[in-house]
C-alpha cells in the first residue's frame, strides 16, 4: 500500500502563561492509503494534539510545532500556504470530534452544511449535482435524505455524529481522523457508528486514524495500532502484534490489565502504579519509568530507542535484543 | 441469604413534561443485601439516575415504597427524613459539581459530620477527617487543598470520604468511574470493593460500562426506558442473557481482544426514545426483532426463568 501520511519526529508544545506544556515529544507515524490506524492512550497522552498538528489547526499563539515534519501525499503540511491548507482540509483530510457540535453549525440546516463543503471544494458541480451528492451521503450514513431540511438540534446524539461523518466524507477525503467519535454515545449506538465506519472503509477506501482510549474499538476496527504515553508513541504494530499480548510495552500491558475481564471473577484489578507524568515537567529517560514494574537504573537516564521485530516496534530496553528499528 | 438493607416495592417516578407524563422509573422491585452490590445498567435516559435519586429521597417518588432495614422511608418527614442520611449516601459521576469549590477538602469532608453528627471538638473532628482521608487513600497533605487542585480520581476519593463520614450502610454509586481513565478507574473500583468487604456496605452501582458492572456487582438489573427487563446473578446474566435487549447490549460491547475481529455483529436498529405517555406493554418492542402483538397487549409479568434469574419478556411468559 502507498504511504499517505508520514509524520517525522514531531514535537508540539503549548506555551501558556504558567508553563510550557510538552504535549507531543518526537512522534513518528506512517499511515498508508486505505489503512485504519488506532491511536490509543489515556487522557493527556497527546492524541488530539497530534491530530490537530496533522491539519495544522493547533490553537493560535499557544500551540507550537517546534520540530518535525508532517508529509501528506508527498507535500509537507507545515510548508503549505493558507490556501493550500484550506484546499487540503475537508477535501483530502477530514476530522470528526467527540462532540459532533464542534463541527456542526446550530443555525444552518444539515443539508446546507453538507452543501457548503461541496461548494468549497467542487466549484464545478451544478446545484442539482450537489443536491444529489447531499442525498447520497446522507443515505450512506443512514439518515433519510428528506431530513436534510432539519437543524442539528432536531437529531439525537448518534444521528448528529452520523451527520458529522457525512460532512467529513462528502468530498471523499483519503484520510479521516476520528477523535473519540463514539465516546459520548451509548454502546448500541456506538456499535452502529463503528459498523458504518467499517463499511465506509470498505466501500470508499478511506484511510482512518481512530483516536480512542478504548482498546475494544481498536480491536474491532483497526489494522494497526500505536500506543501513546506522555507525547510519545511507545509501541506500534499490527493489531495482532499488540493484542496477542505476548510482547508489549509495560504501559500497554498496564492498560490491558486495568480493564476488568468478562470471563473471570478476579476480585482485584491491577491498576498502573502512580499517576500520569506532568507534561510541564517531564522526567529524564523513559517517561514511564517511575510507574514501570520492570524499571532499571538505565531507564531513568536514557530514553530507549524503538526496537523492532517485523511489524512490531517497542520503545523499551526489555526488547533491545530485537535490534534497533525505525523510530516511532 | 444475608440481611436485606434496601428493598423497593413498585417504586415509580413520573415527571410532568410539556408533552405529557414521562415514565422515568416504572414499578421497580429490588432487594439489596448487606455487603452486596446490585449493578444497574442500561443506556442513557433509561432511568438509572432517577431510580437512585428516588431511593435516596433526593427526588420524591410518584408512588411505591422503599424499605431501609425493614422500615419504610418514603413516608418519613422532617428530622426523621433527614436521619436516613446516616445510613444512605450517594456518590456521583462528576464529584466536582457536588463539591463546594470554596471549601478546602478538610472542610468538605467534615461538613456532613458537622451538620448531621453529634457536636465534637475541633481536634476530634480533625482527626476523624484525617482518618476518613486515609481510608480512601488521600494523603494528609491534601487537607488544605481545594477541589480544583485535584484530578478526577482524587476528587472521586473526596466524594467517597464524604459519603463515608456518617458510616452509612448503603451507597448509591452513580457512574462514579465513568469519567476516569482506565488506570484510575481500576484504583477506585478496588477501593470501593475493599470498603465493601471491610464495612459490609451495600451498593447500588449505576453504570453503562458492562466490564465495570460485571466486575463489581453481585446481581445486575437491566433497564430500558424506565422498565426493568432482566435481573439476575451476574455470571448467570452474562452466561445466559435472555431478554432481547440484554442480548443486544452485551453483543454491542467491543472486546479488547482478537476474538471478534472480522466478525459482523448483529446490530440493534433504531434508537431509544423517551417514555412520555408510553403505550402499554414492553417499551423495547418497537426495536425488538422478536416482537409480536402480545408484547403490546398489556403488562408483561416478571418471570423467574432460572434460579435467581428474572426476565420480563413474552418469550418467557407462557
Ligand atoms: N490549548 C491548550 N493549552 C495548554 N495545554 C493544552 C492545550 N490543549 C492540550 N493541552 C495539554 O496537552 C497535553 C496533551 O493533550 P491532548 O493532545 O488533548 O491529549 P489527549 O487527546 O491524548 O487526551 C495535555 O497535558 C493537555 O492538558
Ligand atoms: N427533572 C426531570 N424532569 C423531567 N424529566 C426528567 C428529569 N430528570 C430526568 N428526566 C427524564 O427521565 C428519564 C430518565 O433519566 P435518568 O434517570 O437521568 O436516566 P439515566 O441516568 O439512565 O441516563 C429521561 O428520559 C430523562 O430525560
Ligand atoms: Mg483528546
Ligand atoms: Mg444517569
Amino acid at each position: 500500500m502507498k504511504e499517505l501520511l508520514n509524520i517525522k519526529n514531531l514535537y508540539v508544545q503549548y506555551n501558556t502563561d504558567e508553563a510550557v506544556v510538552h504535549a507531543v515529544n518526537g512522534v513518528d507515524l506512517i499511515v498508508h492509503r486505505g489503512e485504519a490506524m488506532g491511536l490509543v492512550g489515556e487522557t493527556g497522552a497527546g492524541k488530539t494534539t497530534t491530530a490537530l498538528g496533522i491539519l495544522n489547526i493547533l490553537p493560535e499563539q499557544v500551540g507550537e510545532i517546534t520540530e518535525g515534519d508532517i508529509v501528506y501525499d508527498g507535500k509537507n503540511v507545515l510548508n503549505m500556504s493558507k490556501k493550500e491548507l484550506q484546499a487540503m482540509r475537508g477535501k483530502q483530510v477530514s476530522m470528526i470530534f467527540q462532540d459532533p457540535m464542534t463541527s456542526l453549525n446550530p443555525i444552518i440546516t444539515v443539508g446546507n452544511q453538507i452543501d457548503e463543503m461541496l461548494l468549497l471544494h467542487f466549484k464545478e458541480l451544478t446545484k442539482e449535482q450537489r443536491a444529489q451528492k447531499v442525498d447520497d451521503i446522507l443515505k450512506l450514513v443512514g439518515i433519510p435524505a428528506e431530513r436534510k431540511h432539519e437543524y442539528p438540534f432536531q437529531f439525537s446524539g448518534g444521528m448528529k455524529q452520523r451527520i458529522g461523518i457525512a460532512i467529513a466524507l462528502v468530498c471523499q477525503p483519503d484520510l479521516l481522523i476520528a477523535d473519540e467519535p463514539t465516546t459520548a454515545l451509548d454502546v448500541t449506538i456506538q456499535a452502529q457508528i463503528l459498523q458504518l465506519m467499517k463499511q465506509l472503509k470498505r466501500e470508499l477506501g478511506t484511510a482512518l486514524i481512530m483516536i480512542t482510549h478504548d482498546l475494544g474499538i481498536v480491536a474491532e476496527l483497526c489494522d494497526n495500532v500505536s500506543v501513546m504515553y506522555a507525547g510519545e508513541i511507545v509501541e506500534t504494530g499490527t493489531v495482532e502484534d499488540i493484542y496477542q499480548r505476548i510482547e508489549n510495552h509495560p504501559y500497554t500491558t498496564g492498560l490491558f490489565n486495568c480493564i476488568p475481564k468478562l470471563d473471570s471473577n478476579e476480585k482485584r484489578l491491577t491498576p498502573i502504579a502512580g499517576y500520569m507524568v506532568d507534561p510541564t515537567d517531564l522526567p529524564k529517560g523513559c517517561k514511564f519509568h517511575d510507574r514501570c514494574p520492570y524499571v532499571t537504573d538505565r531507564c531513568g537516564r536514557e530514553n530507549p530507542k524503538a526496537y523492532q521485530n517485523g511489524t512490531h516496534k517497542i520503545k523499551c530496553f526489555r526488547y533491545e535484543s530485537w535490534g534497533e528499528g525505525d523510530s516511532i | 441469604m444475608s440481611k436485606p438493607v434496601i428493598k423497593t416495592k413498585n417504586l415509580t417516578k413520573y415527571f410532568k413534561t410539556p408533552r405529557g407524563l414521562l415514565h422515568a422509573v416504572e414499578s421497580v422491585n429490588l432487594t439489596i443485601e448487606e455487603g452486596k452490590t446490585i449493578g444497574v445498567v442500561g443506556e442513557s435516559g433509561c432511568g438509572k439516575t432517577t431510580l437512585g435519586r428516588v431511593i435516596t429521597r433526593l427526588e420524591e417518588a410518584t408512588s411505591g415504597e422503599v424499605y431501609l432495614e425493614g422500615k419504610e422511608i418514603l413516608g418519613l418527614k422532617g428530622s426523621a427524613k433527614r436521619n436516613i442520611y446516616h445510613d444512605i449516601q450517594m456518590i456521583f459521576q462528576d464529584p466536582y459539581s457536588s463539591l463546594n469549590p470554596r471549601l478546602s477538602l478538610g472542610d468538605i469532608i467534615a461538613d456532613p459530620i458537622e451538620t448531621m453528627g453529634e457536636r465534637m471538638s475541633k481536634k476530634d473532628l480533625h482527626e476523624l477527617v484525617l482518618s476518613l482521608m486515609d481510608t480512601v487513600g488521600l494523603p494528609p497533605r491534601y487537607y488544605n487543598q481545594y477541589p480544583h487542585e485535584l484530578d478526577g480520581g482524587r476528587r472521586q476519593r473526596v466524594g467517597l470520604a464524604r459519603a463515608l463520614a456518617l458510616d452509612p450502610k448503603f451507597i448509591v454509586c452513580d457512574e462514579p468511574v465513568s469519567a476516569l481513565d482506565v488506570s484510575i478507574q481500576a484504583q477506585i473500583l478496588n477501593l470501593l470493593m475493599d470498603l465493601q468487604e471491610e464495612k459490609k456496605l451495600a451498593y447500588m452501582f449505576i453504570t453503562h460500562n458492562l466490564f465495570v458492572v460485571k466486575h463489581i456487582s453481585h446481581n445486575i438489573m437491566v433497564m430500558y426506558m424506565g422498565q426493568v427487563v432482566e435481573l439476575a446473578e451476574k455470571n448467570e446474566l452474562f452466561a445466559h442473557p435472555s431478554h432481547p435487549y440484554t442480548k443486544a447490549l452485551l453483543a454491542a460491547i467491543p472486546q479488547p481482544d482478537l476474538s471478534s475481529r472480522g466478525k459482523n455483529r448483529e446490530l440493534l436498529a433504531g434508537e431509544v426514545s423517551s417514555p412520555i405517555e408510553p403505550k402499554p406493554g414492553c417499551r423495547f418492542s418497537p426495536r425488538c426483532p422478536y416482537a409480536s402483538e402480545k408484547c403490546r397487549a398489556g403488562e408483561i409479568p416478571l418471570k423467574e426463568i432460572a434460579p435467581n434469574h428474572y426476565c420480563v419478556c413474552t418469550l418467557f411468559s407462557n
